[in-house]
């Protein structure tokens, strides 16, 4: 255990050096080769990550390696320290597991791009980025990471620079995430007005002797959910996340599914003692989580963009993480964010490979009878597709009817309903993505077809990786709520757990009927999904739009959120700016500093006819000074 | 006694000569005026025993100063002098609010200090005794107030040079020389050109 | 002393004054030099006053010295307004006024 307090640092180290490395060096020495050393540098991560993970294991409390001050200014005092405990173990081994996997598949996906060496220094950066984000052993640290990640989103999403698409897009998710941040550093410092540190250790110490009011409590949960919803794209700060499809597949898939997004889900986790101690947060966490969940389900059964469709059900998905925090079912929530990474993280990359085959097309309509020409893809993608609607025995079967289940214990049957609805049409666009692009017959471009053609191996074997993960990953989480992962991750929450007052039921009856249900519905959403789309798939969608033709316009066009942002907002902030522009800054501040140019010019002016170019005047000028000295020297 | 009235009536002369000068048109009436009111002031010099200076107010200001003044008068040759305003529309009204103010300031501070005498030590007696006014004057000039002699002496040959220069007409022999024929008077544009 | 020394004094700032008067308000520049010369006059029978006054002869000395003072001062403004004339044909003081603004 002590050689943590050198194992731990190199964590994130690795991908920084990398990171700089290849930036400096990339563009005249490195060019082609630039990926060596980041995927050399994430696999060191992950194989550090694994030894940290036996470390850790059964410890009761947390390894904090405390590396130097940072910021020491009176009652604010902030190190740089890294925390080592089970929840941050897991997140290590997902982040730099998932990691790896999609950097081998970038070296196949970014072949030959202009911009390989700048794109595996960036994504250095934002593992980095995220590591520190993970390990933080306060929240400063933490706030650190989350903007550094969402950095490097930005700038990752707006890779293809030259779209005007993709810049904006860019633009968008920075911006966005900036309205959730507002509200997470309102909370952040809440958290150190209130209790004075913002180290974890010291805050949940003072938190759980009950320290803070009811109220305050409830603020600073809020708040920091604020942050999650800008972060994990749940409504209404989701805008970003489907525009940030204009990047480069592979940073889809890490930041935008396996990553980057969960960072509020384990923000959420991480403070479980602050949400335990402020039920109603809990109810809005919840609230919203379910509310997303079938939101976004829905906008995804229109889109014919298979980059759309994923994204939409990334949202989804996220929904249902969050739901399970709002009911306190911690572990279930972390699990299914671990499910999540591998199966929507193999859903992205399988896209990939789709596109990357049909040399760039994206639209489902243009696709079809792939099965057999890209075997590969198509069967890891169909394992991702099992687990994501939650068929027994995939991985999201486990995660997402723990969820589901935990909800209904709790009493919270209508979220429950909303859930299991969600979990329908889940089933639905997904299989409709796997028919449309699969099955049936094909309506791909004849010039396309030529060259359809299996991926190279540096992009197959990653999906099989995490296909493989798909498939058996679930088993971790066996039997419910007893599996090996939650007894693995007990310690991390047994203070939040002793707030809620939380005991766990033994595996029985109730749950084996939920089980039942969920695969039902699964099974069922994929059922109708064939009907539509390998049955009649000429003339059965196009009906089943046509029935109320607005509520399918209200979906195809993602429920105009957009626009409705547009409209107020945005124009609000825009006109509001071009006011200050031609107002105050053209016109009062312009306006002063020529004033005072033009002020003495006319005081200049207004001085001049003194000078009358006649001696005598001036005479008479000094006859009055000399008269005016004298009266003075007189009066005093 | 007989000093005082002596005294007042140089003084009234002098102040009626000085106020005649300022509010005359014709400028030789102003001169005219101006002469004798420096006359009055050497009157008043012989009252307080400075008769070297009296002489010389005479000799010098009066005789030479303002004769320089009376030749640039008569060169000049003015005609309009008496036809337009000679006072200044505006500005007259200030100076002439203003200068009855100032000399009563002037009065009042000069009225108002009280005088002691230094000591020096001449006294008209001693004056007398050691030689009269123009050769103690002369003691004290050659003696202690060299310097300022020599610098004074100086000062008149830049005042020379200087007169010189300005006054310098432009342009060659030309202008002065011209064949005149027989019977030939120089015109009158000719004359003003001199000027 | 039967000629208390402030009455000189007094009469000094008449002429004083009267001279300062001269200066400001005439438009012939003849008139204003007159009106200058008047002014070094009072200044004369001033330090004449206080010569009699300190039983010093210092005073008259310095008379002396004034008096060449105003004959060169008197000679360079003559041929300065000589120069004047010949250019401008005119010797009112107000129209000279090329300095102006």
């Amino acid at each position: 255990m002590e050689n943590m307090n050198y194992v731990l640092p190199l964590i994130p180290a690795l991908p920084l050096v990398a990171f700089v490395v290849t930036l400096l060096l990339g563009r005249w020495y490195i060019k082609d080769s630039a990926h060596w050393i980041p995927i050399f540098a994430m696999a060191g991560s992950f194989v550090l990550s694994v030894w940290a993970f036996v470390a850790i294991r059964g410890a009761e409390h947390a390894f904090v390696v405390d590396l130097w001050r940072w910021i020491p200014v009176g009652d604010f005092q902030v190190n740089i320290g890294l925390q080592l405990d089970q929840l941050s173990s897991v997140m290590l081994l997902v982040v730099t597991g998932v990691g790896t996997l999609i950097f081998i598949y970038s070296k196949g996906y970014m072949h030959g791009d202009t911009g390989y060496y700048r794109f595996f220094a960036f994504l250095s950066l934002f593992a980095f980025s995220m590591l520190m984000l993970v390990l933080g052993s306060n929240y400063l640290l933490l706030y650190f990471g989350w903007e550094a990640v969402g950095l490097c989103s930005y700038y990752l999403i707006g890779f293809y620079y030259h779209k005007p698409a993709a810049a904006s897009a860019g633009k968008k998710a920075f911006l966005t995430n900036r309205v959730g941040d507002f509200g997470f550093g309102l909370g952040v410092m809440l958290i150190f007005v209130t209790f004075g540190s913002l180290d974890y250790t010291k805050v949940f110490e003072a938190v759980e002797l009950q320290q803070a009011s009811q109220g305050v409590m409830l603020a600073i949960g809020l708040l920091l959910f604020m942050g999650a919803m800008g972060k994990s794209a749940q409504f209404p700060l989701h805008v970003w996340l489907p525009d940030a499809m204009e990047g480069p597949t592979p940073v889809s898939a890490l930041i935008h599914a396996a990553t980057m997004v969960t960072a509020g889900v384990y923000m959420v986790a991480r403070s479980s003692v602050i949400f335990a101690s402020a039920p109603t947060a809990m109810l809005v966490v919840g609230g919203i989580g379910a509310f997303t969940a079938i939101f976004a389900a829905t906008i995804g059964i229109a889109q014919n963009d298979i980059k759309r469709v994923m994204a939409y059900s990334t949202i989804s998905q996220l929904g249902y993480m969050f739901m399970a925090l709002g009911v306190g079912a911690w572990v279930a929530a972390i699990f299914h964010l671990v499910t999540h990474a591998f199966f929507k993280a193999l859903l992205f990359l399988g896209s990939g490979s789709v596109i990357h085959s049909l040399s760039g097309e994206q639209d489902m309509r243009k696709m079809g009878g792939l099965a057999k020409k890209i075997p590969f893809t198509y069967w890891t993608l169909m394992a991702g597709a099992l687990a994501l609607s939650g068929v027994f025995p995939f991985a999201g079967f486990w995660s997402k009817d723990e969820i589901l289940g935990m909800n209904w214990k709790g009493g919270g049957y209508v979220i429950w309903a909303i859930g299991l609805i969600a979990a329908f049409i889940t089933a639905f666009y997904t299989f409709r993505l796997i028919f449309m692009t699969f099955w049936g017959k094909s309506r791909v471009d004849p010039e396309v077809e030529h060259h359809v053609h299996e991926s190279p191996w540096s992009m197959v074997v990653p999906l099989m990786v995490l296909g493989g993960l798909s498939v058996v990953g679930g088993f971790l989480g066996f039997p419910p709520e007893k599996g090996v992962f939650h007894k693995f991750l007990e310690p991390v929450f047994e203070p939040a757990n002793k707030i809620l007052g939380v005991h766990h039921e033994a595996f029985g009856a109730t749950d084996l009927v939920l089980m039942v249900v969920s695969v039902a519905v699964a099974l069922s959403g994929i059922l109708v999904a064939y009907v539509f789309y390998v049955r009649r798939p000429d003339d059965l969608p196009q009906k089943a739009g046509a029935v109320a033709p607005p509520l399918y316009r209200a979906i195809l066009n993602k429920w105009y959120i957009d626009e409705i942002y547009n409209a107020t907002i945005i124009r609000l902030v825009v006109d509001g700016s071009r006011w200050l522009w031609r107002v105050v800054d053209a016109g009062v501040i312009d306006g002063a500093v020529n004033g005072v140019g033009r002020l003495w010019d006319i005081a200049g002016k207004a001085v001049s006819p003194l000078q009358t170019g006649r001696v005598q005047n001036y005479a008479v000028v000094m006859f009055l000074g000399l008269f005016v000295i004298v009266s003075a020297v007189i009066i005093f | 006694m007989a000093d005082k009235f002596v005294f007042i009536m140089f003084a009234a002369l002098a102040v009626i000569g000085a106020l005649g000068v300022i509010t005359r048109s014709n400028i030789v009436h102003g001169l005219i005026l101006l002469v004798f009111t420096f006359l009055n002031v050497a009157g008043i010099f012989l009252l307080t025993q400075a008769y070297f200076l009296a002489v010389i107010q005479v000799l010098v200001y009066a005789g030479a100063i303002l004769v320089l003044f009376a030749f640039v008068v008569m060169f000049l040759n003015l005609r309009e002098f008496q036809q337009l305003e000679q006072l200044h529309p505006k500005q007259k009204w200030v100076v002439l609010v203003l200068a009855p103010l100032m000399l009563a300031e002037f009065i009042f501070v000069v009225t108002g200090a009280t005088y002691a005498s230094v000591g020096g030590g001449l006294s008209p007696e001693v004056i007398a005794e050691r030689g009269g006014n123009v050769q103690v004057l002369g003691e004290v000039l050659f003696g202690e107030m060299l310097l300022p002699f020599e610098i004074a002496s100086l000062i008149l040959l830049v005042g020379m040079v200087g007169a010189i220069l300005l006054a310098h007409k432009e342009g060659g022999s030309e202008n002065r020389l011209r064949e005149w024929g027989e019977g030939e008077e120089p015109t009158s544009a000719f004359v003003e050109q001199e000027v | 002393m039967q000629i208390p020394v402030e009455w000189y004094l007094v009469l000094s700032a008449f002429l004083f004054v009267i001279g300062a008067t001269g200066v400001l308000v005439r438009r012939n520049l003849f008139i204003v030099l007159f009106s200058i010369e008047l002014m070094m006059n009072a200044v004369n029978l001033n330090l004449v006053a206080f010569s009699r006054l300190h039983e010093n002869l210092i005073g008259q000395n310095f008379v002396l010295f004034t008096m060449t003072v105003a004959a060169a001062e008197a000679a360079v403004g003559l041929a300065i307004l000589t120069s004047l004339f010949r250019n401008r044909k005119t010797l009112m003081v107000d129209t000279f006024d090329l300095m102006k603004g």
